[in-house]
Protein backbone atom coordinates (compact mmCIF):
# COMPACT_ATOMS: atom_id res chain seq x y z
CA UNK A 1 0.00 0.00 0.00
CA UNK A 2 2.75 2.40 0.82
CA UNK A 3 4.56 1.53 -1.97
CA UNK A 4 2.07 2.27 -4.44
CA UNK A 5 1.14 5.43 -2.86
CA UNK A 6 4.86 5.99 -3.02
CA UNK A 7 4.46 5.28 -7.18
CA UNK A 8 1.40 7.22 -7.52
CA UNK A 9 2.77 10.50 -5.60
CA UNK A 10 6.16 10.51 -7.54
CA UNK A 11 4.42 10.05 -10.73
CA UNK A 12 1.61 12.81 -9.78
CA UNK A 13 4.92 15.18 -8.62
CA UNK A 14 6.74 14.24 -12.38
CA UNK A 15 4.01 15.02 -14.06
CA UNK A 16 3.09 18.24 -12.52
CA UNK A 17 6.42 19.37 -12.91
CA UNK A 18 7.13 17.97 -16.40
CA UNK A 19 3.80 19.77 -17.30
CA UNK A 20 4.90 23.44 -15.67
CA UNK A 21 7.67 23.23 -17.71
CA UNK A 22 6.70 22.88 -20.66
CA UNK A 23 4.10 25.22 -20.02
CA UNK A 24 6.42 27.93 -19.18
CA UNK A 25 8.25 26.96 -22.67
CA UNK A 26 5.44 27.32 -24.73
CA UNK A 27 3.93 31.02 -22.94
CA UNK A 28 7.84 32.08 -23.68
CA UNK A 29 7.89 31.32 -27.15
CA UNK A 30 4.68 31.79 -27.98
CA UNK A 31 4.52 35.75 -29.61
CA UNK A 32 7.63 34.28 -31.76
CA UNK A 33 5.63 30.85 -33.35
CA UNK A 34 3.03 33.09 -33.72
CA UNK A 35 4.69 35.60 -35.79
CA UNK A 36 6.25 33.33 -37.74
CA UNK A 37 3.16 31.65 -38.61
CA UNK A 38 1.67 34.92 -39.57
CA UNK A 39 4.83 35.47 -41.52
CA UNK A 40 4.17 31.98 -43.66
CA UNK A 41 0.46 32.48 -43.98
CA UNK A 42 1.43 36.38 -45.43
CA UNK A 43 4.05 34.95 -47.71
CA UNK A 44 1.45 31.76 -48.70
CA UNK A 45 -1.17 34.03 -50.30
CA UNK A 46 1.62 36.08 -51.94
CA UNK A 47 2.86 33.47 -53.90
CA UNK A 48 -0.15 32.55 -54.66
CA UNK A 49 -0.76 35.34 -55.94
CA UNK A 50 2.74 35.00 -57.51
CA UNK A 51 3.92 38.30 -56.09
CA UNK A 52 7.70 38.60 -55.99
CA UNK A 53 8.95 38.06 -52.65
CA UNK A 54 13.02 39.25 -51.59
CA UNK A 55 15.49 36.09 -50.87
CA UNK A 56 14.87 35.91 -47.10
CA UNK A 57 12.07 38.79 -46.39
CA UNK A 58 12.17 39.73 -42.93
CA UNK A 59 8.74 40.15 -41.10
CA UNK A 60 8.45 43.25 -41.41
CA UNK A 61 9.23 43.44 -45.26
CA UNK A 62 6.82 40.90 -45.75
CA UNK A 63 4.02 43.28 -43.47
CA UNK A 64 4.69 45.61 -45.96
CA UNK A 65 4.08 43.59 -49.25
CA UNK A 66 1.36 41.80 -47.97
CA UNK A 67 -0.46 45.15 -47.32
CA UNK A 68 0.54 46.44 -50.23
CA UNK A 69 -1.34 43.85 -52.10
CA UNK A 70 -3.35 42.25 -50.75
CA UNK A 71 -6.85 42.89 -48.95
CA UNK A 72 -7.90 40.23 -46.65
CA UNK A 73 -11.35 39.63 -45.84
CA UNK A 74 -13.41 41.28 -43.36
CA UNK A 75 -14.07 39.46 -40.05
CA UNK A 76 -18.07 40.37 -41.24
CA UNK A 77 -17.68 38.28 -44.42
CA UNK A 78 -19.70 35.37 -44.74
CA UNK A 79 -16.91 34.04 -47.49
CA UNK A 80 -13.37 34.56 -46.49
CA UNK A 81 -11.79 35.57 -49.59
CA UNK A 82 -8.09 37.55 -49.89
CA UNK A 83 -7.99 39.91 -53.07
CA UNK A 84 -4.78 40.27 -55.23
CA UNK A 85 -5.35 44.13 -55.05
CA UNK A 86 -1.86 46.57 -55.50
CA UNK A 87 -2.41 49.67 -53.89
CA UNK A 88 -0.62 52.34 -56.25
CA UNK A 89 -1.91 55.73 -54.28
CA UNK A 90 -3.42 55.30 -50.71
CA UNK A 91 -6.64 56.99 -51.99
CA UNK A 92 -6.83 55.34 -55.62
CA UNK A 93 -9.22 52.26 -55.61
CA UNK A 94 -7.59 48.98 -56.05
CA UNK A 95 -8.70 47.13 -59.07
CA UNK A 96 -8.70 43.49 -57.77
CA UNK A 97 -6.28 41.24 -60.22
CA UNK A 98 -7.35 37.83 -58.41
CA UNK A 99 -8.71 36.06 -55.49
CA UNK A 100 -7.66 33.41 -53.09
CA UNK A 101 -10.00 31.33 -50.95
CA UNK A 102 -9.45 29.26 -48.22
CA UNK A 103 -9.34 25.52 -47.88
CA UNK A 104 -8.38 22.90 -45.30
CA UNK A 105 -9.78 19.06 -44.25
CA UNK A 106 -8.81 15.97 -43.18
CA UNK A 107 -5.49 14.26 -45.29
CA UNK A 108 -4.52 10.96 -44.98
CA UNK A 109 -2.56 11.55 -41.66
CA UNK A 110 -3.09 15.17 -40.60
CA UNK A 111 -5.07 17.92 -41.51
CA UNK A 112 -4.37 19.75 -44.90
CA UNK A 113 -4.75 23.67 -45.82
CA UNK A 114 -3.73 25.35 -48.73
CA UNK A 115 -5.34 28.27 -50.61
CA UNK A 116 -6.95 27.99 -53.87
CA UNK A 117 -6.33 30.68 -56.08
CA UNK A 118 -9.16 32.09 -58.71
CA UNK A 119 -9.50 34.83 -61.31
CA UNK A 120 -11.66 38.07 -59.74
CA UNK A 121 -14.86 36.89 -61.23
CA UNK A 122 -13.97 33.14 -58.85
CA UNK A 123 -14.91 30.74 -62.20
CA UNK A 124 -11.36 29.80 -63.01
CA UNK A 125 -8.78 28.43 -61.05
CA UNK A 126 -5.21 30.99 -61.35
CA UNK A 127 -3.22 28.15 -58.76
CA UNK A 128 -3.32 26.30 -55.80
CA UNK A 129 -0.89 26.21 -52.95
CA UNK A 130 -0.81 23.81 -49.84
CA UNK A 131 0.75 25.09 -46.83
CA UNK A 132 0.24 22.46 -44.27
CA UNK A 133 0.06 19.18 -45.32
CA UNK A 134 1.84 15.68 -43.44
CA UNK A 135 1.04 13.04 -46.20
CA UNK A 136 3.23 10.76 -47.19
CA UNK A 137 6.49 12.17 -48.64
CA UNK A 138 7.17 11.77 -52.43
CA UNK A 139 3.56 10.05 -52.78
CA UNK A 140 1.31 11.98 -50.86
CA UNK A 141 3.46 15.28 -50.05
CA UNK A 142 3.80 15.50 -54.25
CA UNK A 143 0.66 17.71 -53.72
CA UNK A 144 2.85 20.75 -52.99
CA UNK A 145 5.09 19.97 -55.97
CA UNK A 146 4.83 19.95 -59.92
CA UNK A 147 3.22 18.98 -62.14
CA UNK A 148 0.25 18.06 -59.40
CA UNK A 149 -0.08 21.84 -58.78
CA UNK A 150 0.30 23.26 -61.77
CA UNK A 151 -2.48 21.10 -63.71
CA UNK A 152 -4.92 22.97 -61.78
CA UNK A 153 -3.82 26.16 -63.43
CA UNK A 154 -7.24 27.17 -65.72
CA UNK A 155 -9.45 24.80 -64.86
CA UNK A 156 -12.74 25.75 -64.47
CA UNK A 157 -14.59 25.24 -61.05
CA UNK A 158 -17.73 23.94 -63.02
CA UNK A 159 -18.20 20.81 -65.37
CA UNK A 160 -18.63 21.20 -68.75
CA UNK A 161 -22.53 20.39 -67.75
CA UNK A 162 -22.45 23.47 -65.22
CA UNK A 163 -22.21 21.64 -61.75
CA UNK A 164 -19.84 23.23 -59.54
CA UNK A 165 -16.49 21.17 -58.10
CA UNK A 166 -13.70 19.90 -59.56
CA UNK A 167 -12.78 16.15 -60.16
CA UNK A 168 -9.15 14.96 -59.78
CA UNK A 169 -9.00 11.58 -61.98
CA UNK A 170 -6.60 9.15 -62.44
CA UNK A 171 -3.10 9.94 -63.76
CA UNK A 172 -3.05 11.18 -67.31
CA UNK A 173 -6.71 11.36 -67.72
CA UNK A 174 -7.48 14.74 -67.96
CA UNK A 175 -10.13 15.72 -69.99
CA UNK A 176 -13.00 17.97 -68.98
CA UNK A 177 -12.76 21.91 -68.18
CA UNK A 178 -12.72 20.73 -64.56
CA UNK A 179 -10.65 17.50 -64.08
CA UNK A 180 -7.18 17.90 -63.19
CA UNK A 181 -4.36 15.02 -62.86
CA UNK A 182 -3.69 13.07 -59.90
CA UNK A 183 -0.64 11.36 -58.20
CA UNK A 184 -0.78 7.69 -58.81
CA UNK A 185 -0.01 5.75 -55.46
CA UNK A 186 -1.28 8.46 -53.83
CA UNK A 187 -5.23 7.98 -54.60
CA UNK A 188 -6.31 8.70 -50.83
CA UNK A 189 -4.90 12.12 -50.74
CA UNK A 190 -6.09 13.35 -53.92
CA UNK A 191 -9.48 12.21 -52.82
CA UNK A 192 -9.60 14.07 -49.44
CA UNK A 193 -7.81 17.22 -51.75
CA UNK A 194 -10.55 16.52 -54.06
CA UNK A 195 -13.13 16.90 -51.07
CA UNK A 196 -12.02 19.45 -49.11
CA UNK A 197 -11.33 22.23 -52.48
CA UNK A 198 -15.12 20.95 -53.46
CA UNK A 199 -16.21 21.95 -50.34
CA UNK A 200 -14.84 25.71 -50.71
CA UNK A 201 -15.61 25.85 -54.09
CA UNK A 202 -19.63 25.06 -52.87
CA UNK A 203 -19.05 27.95 -50.64
CA UNK A 204 -18.31 29.98 -53.80
CA UNK A 205 -21.37 29.05 -55.44
CA UNK A 206 -23.63 28.89 -52.78
CA UNK A 207 -22.29 32.95 -51.65
CA UNK A 208 -23.39 34.07 -55.60
CA UNK A 209 -20.21 34.56 -56.68
CA UNK A 210 -18.73 32.24 -59.51
CA UNK A 211 -21.67 32.41 -61.17
CA UNK A 212 -21.40 31.10 -64.67
CA UNK B 1 41.84 0.10 -4.72
CA UNK B 2 44.89 -0.53 -7.31
CA UNK B 3 47.87 1.06 -6.16
CA UNK B 4 48.07 3.19 -9.50
CA UNK B 5 46.58 6.47 -10.00
CA UNK B 6 43.05 6.40 -12.04
CA UNK B 7 43.61 8.50 -15.75
CA UNK B 8 42.66 11.87 -16.16
CA UNK B 9 38.36 12.01 -16.87
CA UNK B 10 38.23 14.56 -19.59
CA UNK B 11 35.07 16.97 -18.85
CA UNK B 12 34.47 16.09 -15.20
CA UNK B 13 38.07 16.62 -13.91
CA UNK B 14 40.69 13.81 -12.26
CA UNK B 15 39.08 11.23 -10.10
CA UNK B 16 35.19 12.54 -10.05
CA UNK B 17 33.90 10.28 -12.41
CA UNK B 18 36.07 7.07 -10.75
CA UNK B 19 38.48 8.07 -14.32
CA UNK B 20 35.70 6.72 -16.40
CA UNK B 21 34.88 9.95 -17.81
CA UNK B 22 36.96 9.52 -20.69
CA UNK B 23 36.62 5.99 -21.39
CA UNK B 24 32.57 7.00 -21.74
CA UNK B 25 33.58 9.55 -23.97
CA UNK B 26 35.28 7.66 -26.18
CA UNK B 27 32.73 4.76 -25.87
CA UNK B 28 29.69 6.64 -27.27
CA UNK B 29 31.69 8.82 -29.63
CA UNK B 30 33.57 5.19 -31.42
CA UNK B 31 33.84 2.41 -30.05
CA UNK B 32 30.04 1.76 -29.22
CA UNK B 33 28.74 4.09 -31.48
CA UNK B 34 25.00 4.10 -31.05
CA UNK B 35 24.64 3.90 -34.71
CA UNK B 36 27.07 2.36 -36.25
CA UNK B 37 28.34 -0.14 -32.96
CA UNK B 38 24.82 -0.21 -31.46
CA UNK B 39 22.83 -0.15 -34.90
CA UNK B 40 19.95 2.38 -32.70
CA UNK B 41 18.43 5.26 -34.15
CA UNK B 42 19.03 4.31 -37.59
CA UNK B 43 15.25 5.35 -38.63
CA UNK B 44 15.58 9.16 -38.08
CA UNK B 45 19.45 9.26 -39.66
CA UNK B 46 18.04 7.91 -43.03
CA UNK B 47 15.16 10.09 -43.20
CA UNK B 48 16.40 13.58 -42.49
CA UNK B 49 19.89 13.43 -43.78
CA UNK B 50 18.94 14.33 -47.23
CA UNK B 51 20.60 17.78 -46.43
CA UNK B 52 23.95 18.38 -44.18
CA UNK B 53 22.02 21.30 -42.46
CA UNK B 54 19.17 18.92 -41.64
CA UNK B 55 21.29 16.56 -40.39
CA UNK B 56 23.33 18.96 -37.80
CA UNK B 57 20.05 20.46 -36.14
CA UNK B 58 18.91 17.01 -36.18
CA UNK B 59 21.87 16.01 -34.34
CA UNK B 60 22.01 18.89 -31.60
CA UNK B 61 18.98 18.24 -30.66
CA UNK B 62 19.71 14.33 -29.86
CA UNK B 63 22.91 15.89 -28.08
CA UNK B 64 20.40 18.27 -25.84
CA UNK B 65 17.65 15.62 -25.11
CA UNK B 66 20.00 12.67 -24.80
CA UNK B 67 22.43 14.83 -22.32
CA UNK B 68 19.91 16.47 -20.12
CA UNK B 69 17.64 13.44 -19.66
CA UNK B 70 20.46 11.55 -18.62
CA UNK B 71 21.04 14.37 -15.85
CA UNK B 72 17.89 14.20 -14.88
CA UNK B 73 17.24 10.57 -14.74
CA UNK B 74 20.17 10.15 -13.13
CA UNK B 75 19.45 12.83 -10.76
CA UNK B 76 16.30 10.94 -9.47
CA UNK B 77 17.63 7.57 -10.42
CA UNK B 78 17.74 6.79 -6.52
CA UNK B 79 13.91 8.40 -5.92
CA UNK B 80 12.16 6.89 -9.04
CA UNK B 81 10.27 3.71 -7.77
CA UNK B 82 10.89 0.64 -9.59
CA UNK B 83 7.37 0.31 -10.76
CA UNK B 84 7.28 3.97 -12.54
CA UNK B 85 10.65 3.78 -13.34
CA UNK B 86 10.36 3.70 -17.46
CA UNK B 87 7.49 5.66 -17.38
CA UNK B 88 9.56 8.83 -15.24
CA UNK B 89 11.94 8.38 -18.22
CA UNK B 90 9.63 8.77 -21.28
CA UNK B 91 8.16 11.39 -19.31
CA UNK B 92 12.42 13.48 -19.04
CA UNK B 93 12.66 12.77 -22.32
CA UNK B 94 9.36 14.26 -23.81
CA UNK B 95 9.98 16.94 -22.04
CA UNK B 96 13.14 17.65 -23.34
CA UNK B 97 12.16 16.70 -26.93
CA UNK B 98 9.27 19.48 -26.83
CA UNK B 99 10.88 22.35 -25.07
CA UNK B 100 13.51 21.88 -28.28
CA UNK B 101 10.99 21.56 -30.63
CA UNK B 102 9.25 24.76 -29.28
CA UNK B 103 12.76 26.67 -29.32
CA UNK B 104 13.05 25.31 -32.93
CA UNK B 105 9.77 26.88 -33.92
CA UNK B 106 10.21 30.13 -32.43
CA UNK B 107 13.97 30.53 -33.50
CA UNK B 108 13.93 28.47 -37.00
CA UNK B 109 10.59 28.22 -38.19
CA UNK B 110 12.04 26.72 -42.19
CA UNK B 111 14.10 23.89 -40.19
CA UNK B 112 11.19 23.04 -38.23
CA UNK B 113 8.88 22.61 -41.30
CA UNK B 114 11.86 20.42 -42.86
CA UNK B 115 12.04 18.38 -40.05
CA UNK B 116 8.68 18.09 -39.36
CA UNK B 117 7.73 15.18 -36.81
CA UNK B 118 11.27 13.86 -36.68
CA UNK B 119 11.75 16.03 -33.95
CA UNK B 120 8.61 14.87 -32.08
CA UNK B 121 9.83 11.23 -32.65
CA UNK B 122 13.12 11.69 -30.61
CA UNK B 123 10.74 10.71 -28.09
CA UNK B 124 10.72 7.34 -29.84
CA UNK B 125 14.45 7.21 -30.29
CA UNK B 126 16.25 3.82 -29.03
CA UNK B 127 19.22 5.65 -28.27
CA UNK B 128 17.84 8.26 -25.77
CA UNK B 129 15.76 6.02 -24.17
CA UNK B 130 18.38 2.71 -23.74
CA UNK B 131 21.00 5.24 -22.46
CA UNK B 132 18.76 6.58 -20.11
CA UNK B 133 17.74 2.85 -18.78
CA UNK B 134 21.04 1.07 -19.00
CA UNK B 135 23.28 3.96 -17.92
CA UNK B 136 21.75 6.76 -16.44
CA UNK B 137 19.68 4.56 -14.11
CA UNK B 138 22.90 3.25 -12.43
CA UNK B 139 25.60 6.38 -12.48
CA UNK B 140 26.64 9.45 -11.11
CA UNK B 141 24.92 12.58 -12.70
CA UNK B 142 28.40 13.91 -14.00
CA UNK B 143 29.22 10.67 -15.64
CA UNK B 144 25.23 10.46 -17.38
CA UNK B 145 26.04 13.94 -18.56
CA UNK B 146 29.28 13.11 -20.73
CA UNK B 147 27.36 9.49 -21.39
CA UNK B 148 24.76 11.48 -23.17
CA UNK B 149 27.21 13.79 -24.97
CA UNK B 150 29.38 11.32 -25.97
CA UNK B 151 25.98 9.33 -27.64
CA UNK B 152 24.37 12.17 -28.87
CA UNK B 153 27.70 13.63 -30.29
CA UNK B 154 28.39 9.89 -32.08
CA UNK B 155 24.75 9.87 -33.54
CA UNK B 156 25.65 13.58 -34.80
CA UNK B 157 29.07 12.99 -35.97
CA UNK B 158 27.27 9.70 -37.95
CA UNK B 159 24.28 12.36 -39.09
CA UNK B 160 26.21 14.66 -40.48
CA UNK B 161 28.50 12.29 -42.18
CA UNK B 162 25.38 10.64 -44.21
CA UNK B 163 24.22 14.16 -45.05
CA UNK B 164 27.51 15.98 -46.53
CA UNK B 165 27.74 13.09 -48.46
CA UNK B 166 23.64 12.65 -49.45
CA UNK B 167 23.54 16.92 -49.75
CA UNK B 168 27.31 16.72 -52.07
CA UNK B 169 26.21 13.61 -54.25
CA UNK B 170 22.23 14.41 -54.58
CA UNK B 171 22.76 18.47 -55.18
CA UNK B 172 26.66 19.52 -55.50
CA UNK B 173 25.57 21.49 -52.64
CA UNK B 174 27.13 21.55 -49.08
CA UNK B 175 24.82 23.71 -46.58
CA UNK B 176 23.64 25.50 -49.65
CA UNK B 177 26.84 26.11 -51.26
CA UNK B 178 27.04 24.62 -54.87
CA UNK B 179 30.33 22.96 -54.69
CA UNK B 180 30.25 20.61 -57.54
CA UNK B 181 28.86 23.09 -60.64
CA UNK B 182 25.84 21.76 -62.20
CA UNK B 183 27.76 22.18 -65.83
CA UNK B 184 29.87 19.36 -65.19
CA UNK B 185 28.02 17.07 -62.32
CA UNK B 186 24.90 15.50 -62.74
CA UNK B 187 23.39 15.73 -60.23
CA UNK B 188 22.45 11.84 -58.32
CA UNK B 189 18.83 11.80 -57.07
CA UNK B 190 19.23 8.48 -55.86
CA UNK B 191 21.45 9.69 -53.00
CA UNK B 192 18.62 11.86 -52.16
CA UNK B 193 16.13 9.15 -51.71
CA UNK B 194 15.52 6.33 -49.40
CA UNK B 195 17.87 3.91 -50.92
CA UNK B 196 20.83 6.22 -51.38
CA UNK B 197 20.79 6.63 -47.26
CA UNK B 198 20.99 3.00 -46.57
CA UNK B 199 23.53 2.34 -49.15
CA UNK B 200 25.69 5.39 -47.93
CA UNK B 201 24.99 4.37 -44.04
CA UNK B 202 25.70 0.69 -45.06
CA UNK B 203 29.39 1.75 -46.09
CA UNK B 204 29.78 4.06 -43.28
CA UNK B 205 28.84 1.37 -40.53
CA UNK B 206 31.32 -0.91 -42.72
CA UNK B 207 34.06 1.56 -42.39
CA UNK B 208 33.60 2.50 -38.86
CA UNK B 209 33.54 -1.41 -38.05
CA UNK B 210 37.07 -1.99 -39.67
CA UNK B 211 38.46 0.98 -38.72
CA UNK B 212 37.60 0.74 -35.36
CA UNK B 213 37.55 -2.85 -34.96
CA UNK B 214 34.23 -5.23 -33.97
CA UNK B 215 33.02 -4.59 -30.27
CA UNK B 216 33.84 -7.72 -28.59
CA UNK B 217 31.25 -10.24 -28.37
CA UNK B 218 31.74 -12.45 -26.10
CA UNK B 219 32.38 -16.30 -27.17
CA UNK B 220 29.72 -18.79 -26.54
Amino acid sequence: MKRNLHMILYAACLGCVCAAVLTAVAQLTKPLRLANEEAEKMSNILSVFEVPLPGKPTHAELKEIFEENVIPPKQSDKLKVYKHAVARVAAERRAVEAVAVEFSGPGLWAPIKGLLALDPKMRIIRGITFYEQKETPSLGGRIEHEPFRSGFVGKSIRSADGRPGIRIVKEGKAKGPNEIDGISGATNTCRRVEAMVNEAILQIVKEGAGDK
Amino acid sequence: MTNSTPPICGPCGGGICDGRGTQTLKAGLWSDNPISIQMLGVCSALAVTTHLENSLVMGAALVFVCAASNLFVSLLRKATPRGVRMIAEVAIIATFVIVFDQLLKAFYWDMSKTLGAYVGLIITNCIIMGRAEAFAMRNRPMLSIVDGLANGLGYAVILAIIGAVRELLGEGTLLGHEILSETWYPANELAGLAPGAFIALGFLIAIFNAVGGPREEPKP
